[in-house]
């Protein structure tokens, strides 16, 4: 594999310095949400896992919660700068800005330099991929270990299947399944795509590249049974192959949710363009993957592979992952799209405007970044749990909150106000209160949710009987707080 | 078809079935698959959109992620995966014609025999397959019908008449075949034999009409076709039915290439038998089968320089000869010559015309269009479990023709016709089940059969191989991925779930209770005690079923004690003695959900007695027992073993009669691994 001195030196100066500013754009456009508010699986991450000590860390997996590779990684940073919610994604936010030279790198061997710089710019501006690479959690591990294989198999295929490709594969797949038993998505996808392409290739001993990869994925699995031996020897394996997570639903359900769900994970794809910006992207991604077979520089699609892939994983599941579960598909996706739009400035007719296409490319990938940060794309995101008023509203309650008092909290909001609370060094034993002590209840309602009084009372978060008036107490983004103080002569 | 033949001589000329092109027929074929199986009729049945929006969502799904990926692969550049249709389709073809069809009976018979005891142990499932068992089991022992039966409240089923005479309400001809079953004392080998001459005559027929690969083709998917399987596990009529019709299909080939007149005459004779056969065992069918067949004769022969009306006359005494059986034995036993046996138990409103069920409030010939629409349906939800709606690939491979020829027009004929016919059958409204249309299905499954062939004729390239890996797909998805309730797999195991109660192991647990000389009473549940002494009674199945609707059962009970101890009382003056069923603050929940007790002040200690029998014993369908009962010298039950309803005390009253025998209870007991057993031990 080539050298970054050696691609600075061997590529040409406009696209090298496209390519940076592009990873450069998309850097900053990370950097600017890296200490958002946290989300809710962050959040309990950290407080059920991350914060632990060393020995539940490795073996924790009461939920499906511990991405393994990535506690470890934030453990490490948190140390660096303890529990603020920039440390606890610097993990994240290295993989997700090293997801663009890698697209770029998987689309400069797979299409073309023009290619890869539009696939680039589109990926350091799409929605999903900013999102994880701002959240403290493995995700974009994931991603980043799906390229890597990518490009492994890449060299396999053109320079041969010597070992240390190979091992250099295993250890990339390890990382993946270490991260999360998810990477089964993607590591079969590129499994798959070096398997059909040798086979597809006529190469005169295909069968070598064939038991190298069964080696090489056997290897991995190894490594990945090895790192999840304390988890598996505290849980057990139904942990983690039957969590509600993961286990299989029946098949009336499964197909009932197989195509909402899909299209779910599409649109957010298209994120955070407009309405007529996101048709026009579709148009050309939906051109890039018909036309991926003329551009993609000889072999199998990696989009084929991975919908072939997939579709077998489901069957076998027959378990809908959440849409954030693609997330893996994004830089393929996006490096079709750039394809398609590459073949546009090869049209005779724009031959002109060929030295100006790097230029282009980074104007495409500045603006897309810029409209996103300002459209607040990443924050209208409810993947994953949001409450972006948590903060505001544990700074209140650190200060306010009096002996008697009980905080209710429900869904999503639960784990972001405690961590934030921690963060205040206030007390949580208000979120646990005794209800026979408690003279004041709070109510901490996330409206993104439609929690309201209302819903509150019918949920029986609040018992109307023994406490009330419901007092409005105040307001900060999506939250909004109620006191209650009990009733004269209610128990 | 051979250059010797007077088919492919016509062919030359572009006038006979061979060389004919009829453009409009694929279109209106496709028109009549899309307002029958697609829109709109099938969106206009009542409660039907939801069913088929969960069918919609299954196909979609599952071709998303199983025909998908197939095309995808296909589309990549694989020479062994696009060699693979082509090395199939030249094995197919190595056997000779005769061992060909040969491996193909043997195979759907072994299938159909494993489906046959998974399913159901070998036993009759349905009302409808007791009742054809039960007859089958008294022609294999020389009565057409029995005597009714002084007490025919301890030996009645729903689809078995022994009030006026025992019989089964289909027509003989259903019942004589199955006889056949007995007498080599193989019933259960009987229809899936018959299943695999079935998928060997459907061969015969399309290789003349499409082509020696076409036809072999269309034999195996028939032989690994969900429908036929299951169909052919049962022992329902629908089977020597098809095998009859396809059998003058067949013949109708042979006729059409024959060049020698006494070959066509012998021909024209068989296909008449055939026919008249078919009417014998399923009328309606038979009848559509006969108008198909009759039309496609006539334009031949209309077109053919020499004259061919004189083979339709031996045709004619064919089809006089097939019919006769059903005709006599019908004008000797209880149903009446013309009467198919079906007027009995439904009397006139037995008889095709505009159906009343499906959606009583519509004009009549639109319910009649809206229970074709639903019967089309549900072969689309249940022929093959498939990805993909059968019907949709059908239709593709219509559109896919570019030539149509008489042979399309047959079997396009025949399909619709049936669908029509069955639309406007009386009796069927209501019943959404896709084995009325079975004797169609040949015309469907070879469709289906050449669709991959015509597509990669039609659009070559990519589709040449393509086509015929996703028809592969389609099969191998719906037979090796388990996707229940979808997919054949699942059409299997639900016909396995429908099929429990006749699992229960009956003959074995009177075997191992050293049963002999005895009279075995099977345990009902309360309220079909009640029933069944009510129609003992007098009373008809509705008022009985009515009458225990609306009474408290203790009273009802009591009633029924009274009115059998005094034979004046009428069924009316017993109803009259039934109080009604009127809740109150607490009301008795029975273990049986049909039983309805109004308070604790109804229960009387013989009710008591009566709810604690249920909760002792678990009840067991007496079909069970009826088809295991053997003819006596004097033409009523009476053999070793006589298996009757358990009545409770209204069992006295066989004791004149049976005190001589042991007596014993049949039950069944669910066992801890949730299965559920028979358990017999003495009364």
């Amino acid at each position: 594999m080539r050298t970054v001195r050696e691609w600075w030196r061997d590529e040409e100066q406009p696209v090298t310095l496209a390519v940076a500013a592009i990873v450069l754009v998309g850097a900053l456009g990370r950097l600017a949400l890296l200490n958002g508010p946290m989300r809710h699986d962050e959040a309990a991450s950290y407080l059920q896992v991350i914060s632990q000590p060393w020995a539940s860390v490795i073996a924790g997996y009461q939920l499906p919660l511990n991405h393994l590779l990535y506690t470890l990684a934030a453990k490490l940073s948190g140390a660096l700068g303890g529990d603020a919610p920039w440390a606890l994604r610097l993990p994240a936010f290295a993989a997700g800005v090293a997801v663009l030279p890698l697209t770029y790198a998987l689309g400069s061997a797979r299409y073309d330099r023009t290619a890869a710089m539009f696939g680039t710019a589109l990926a350091a501006a799409a929605t999903p991929l900013v999102l994880y690479s701002v959240n403290g959690r493995g995700y974009i591990f994931v991603v980043v270990a799906y390229l890597g294989l990518l490009l492994v198999g890449d060299r396999i295929l053109r320079d041969g299947p010597i070992a240390g490709r190979w091992v250099a594969f295993a250890f990339i797949a390890a990382a993946g399944l270490v991260t999360m038993p998810l990477m089964l998505y993607p590591l079969g996808a590129a499994v798959t795509w070096i398997a059909l392409s040798a086979l597809a290739s006529r190469q005169p001993r295909p069968w070598r590249v064939l038991a190298g990869l069964a080696g090489a994925v056997a290897a991995a699995g190894v490594i990945a049974v090895l790192a999840y031996a304390p988890i598996l020897r505290a849980h057990g394996l139904d942990t983690l192959v039957t969590n509600p997570a993961v286990a299989p639903v029946p098949w009336p359900e499964f197909f009932a949710q197989l195509l909402p769900s899909l299209a779910r994970a599409v649109g957010s794809w298209a994120e955070p363009y407009p309405l007529a910006g996101a048709i026009v992207l579709g148009v050309v991604a939906v051109v890039g993957v018909a036309r991926d077979g003329r551009h993609r520089r000889g072999g199998v699609s990696i989009l084929l592979a991975a919908y072939v892939w997939a579709a077998v994983l489901m069957c076998v599941q027959h378990h809908m992952p959440p849409g954030r579960a693609w997330l893996w598909v994004v830089p393929p996706l996006a490096l079709a799209a750039g394809g398609a739009l590459a073949s546009l400035g090869r049209h005779r007719r724009a031959a002109r405007l060929v030295t100006w296409l790097p230029g282009i490319a980074t104007a495409l990938a500045a603006a897309c970044v810029t409209w996103g940060s300002l459209s607040g794309a990443v924050g209208r995101s409810m993947d994953t749990g949001v409450f972006a008023g948590a903060a505001d509203i544990a700074d209140l309650l650190a200060t306010q909150v009096q002996p008697g008092d009980r905080v209710e909290v429900s869904g999503p909001s639960g784990a972001p106000l405690r961590y934030y609370l921690l963060r205040a060094g206030a007390d949580t034993a208000m979120l646990a209160a005794p209800d026979s002590g408690t003279l004041r209840e709070i109510l901490v309602l996330n409206a993104r949710y439609g929690q309201t009084v209302p819903w509150a009372i019918a949920g029986g978060l609040i018992d109307t009987a023994r406490f009330g008036p419901i007092a409005p107490a105040t307001h900060a983004i999506d939250g909004n707080v109620y006191i209650a103080e009990r009733r004269m002569n209610r128990p | 078809m051979s250059a010797r033949t007077g088919g492919a001589k016509r062919a030359r000329r572009g006038g006979g079935p061979g060389g004919a092109r009829i453009a409009w027929l694929p279109v209106l074929a496709v028109a009549f698959l899309l307002v029958f199986g697609f829109y709109p009729l099938p969106w206009r049945v009542p409660g039907h959109p939801a069913l088929w929006a969960e069918h919609a969502r299954f196909w979609a799904g599952a071709s998303l992620l199983t025909l998908g990926p197939v095309l995808a692969l296909a589309a990549v550049d694989l020479p062994w995966l696009h060699a693979a249709p082509s090395w199939l389709l030249r094995a197919l073809r190595r056997p000779p014609p005769l061992a060909f069809a040969a491996v193909v009976v043997v195979v759907f018979t072994g299938l159909a025999v494993w489906v046959s005891w998974y399913v159901s142990g070998f036993a009759p499932v349905t009302g409808g397959e007791v009742a054809q068992v039960f007859h089958a089991r008294l022609l294999a022992q020389g009565h057409v019908a029995l005597p009714a039966d002084p007490h025919w409240e301890f030996f009645a089923v729903d689809s078995v008449i022994p009030r006026r005479g025992w019989f089964s309400p289909s027509p003989l001809g259903g019942p004589a075949v199955l006889a056949l079953g007995f007498l080599i004392r193989a019933p259960w080998l009987l229809y899936p034999l018959l299943g695999g001459v079935t998928a060997a005559a459907l061969y015969q027929f399309a290789r003349r009409a499409c082509g020696e690969a076409q036809g072999r083709v269309a034999a195996v998917l028939f032989s690994v076709t969900a429908m036929p399987l299951l169909v052919a596990a049962g022992y329902t009529n629908h089977v020597p039915t098809l095998l009859l019709s396809v059998t003058a299909l067949m013949l109708v080939a042979e006729w059409e290439r024959a060049e020698r007149v006494g070959i066509r005459r012998w021909c024209a004779a068989g296909i008449g038998l055939a026919i008249g056969a078919t009417i014998a065992v399923r009328p309606l069918d038979g009848l559509v089968v006969a108008g198909a067949i009759g039309v496609f004769q006539l334009v031949v022969a209309t077109g053919d320089e020499q004259s061919r009306w004189k083979e339709l006359g031996a045709e004619v005494a064919g089809g006089v000869v097939g019919l006769a059986p059903l005709l006599l034995l019908g004008w000797g036993g209880p149903g009446g010559a013309w009467h198919f046996a079906y007027g009995a138990p439904w009397g006139a409103a037995h008889s095709p015309g505009f159906p009343f069920g499906v959606a009583d409030t519509l004009a009549a010939p639109l319910r009649a269009d809206l229970h074709a629409a639903q019967l089309v349906s549900a072969l689309n939800f249940q022929v093959a479990g498939w990805a993909l709606p059968a019907l949709l690939v059908a239709g593709l491979g219509i559109l896919a023709m570019r030539r149509t020829s008489p042979w399309d027009a047959l079997l396009f004929g025949l399909f619709g016709a049936l669908v029509l016919a069955c639309g406007v059958y009386t009796p069927a409204a209501g019943m959404a089940d896709a084995r009325l249309l079975y004797t169609a299905l040949p015309a469907l499954l070879v469709v289906l059969a050449r669709t991959p062939f015509l597509v990669a004729e039609r659009w070559g390239g990519y589709w040449r191989h393509g086509a015929p890996l996703a028809a592969l797909a389609l099969v191998g998805v719906a037979w090796l991925v388990p996707m229940p309730p979808y997919g054949a797999l699942g059409l299997v195991q639900a016909a396995r779930a429908s099929g429990a109660p006749a699992r229960l192991g009956l003959s074995a647990a009177v075997r191992e209770a050293g049963v002999k000389h005895a009279v075995v009473f099977i345990h009902q549940p309360f309220s079909m005690r009640l029933q069944r002494r009510l129609w003992g009674l007098g009373f008809s199945r509705s008022e009985a079923e009515s009458l225990l609707r609306h009474s408290d059962a203790c009273s009802l009970l009591d009633a029924v004690t009274l009115g059998e101890a005094d034979s004046l009382l009428v069924p009316s003056a017993i109803a009259a003695h039934a109080a009604t069923y009127a809740p109150g603050a607490l009301p008795i929940r029975a273990a049986d959900p049909e039983i309805r007790i109004s308070s604790p002040a109804s229960l009387t200690p013989a009710c008591r007695a009566a709810l604690a029998l249920d909760a002792q014993y678990g009840s067991m369908p007496f079909a069970a027992g009826l088809v295991q009962e053997t003819v006596g010298p004097d033409g009523r039950p009476g053999g070793d073993i006589v298996y009757v309803a358990d009545l409770g005390t209204h069992n006295a009253a066989l004791r004149a009669r049976f005190g001589d025998r042991a007596w014993y209870r049949a039950w069944t007991e669910r066992r801890p691994d949730g299965s559920v057993v028979a358990r017999v031990a003495p009364y």
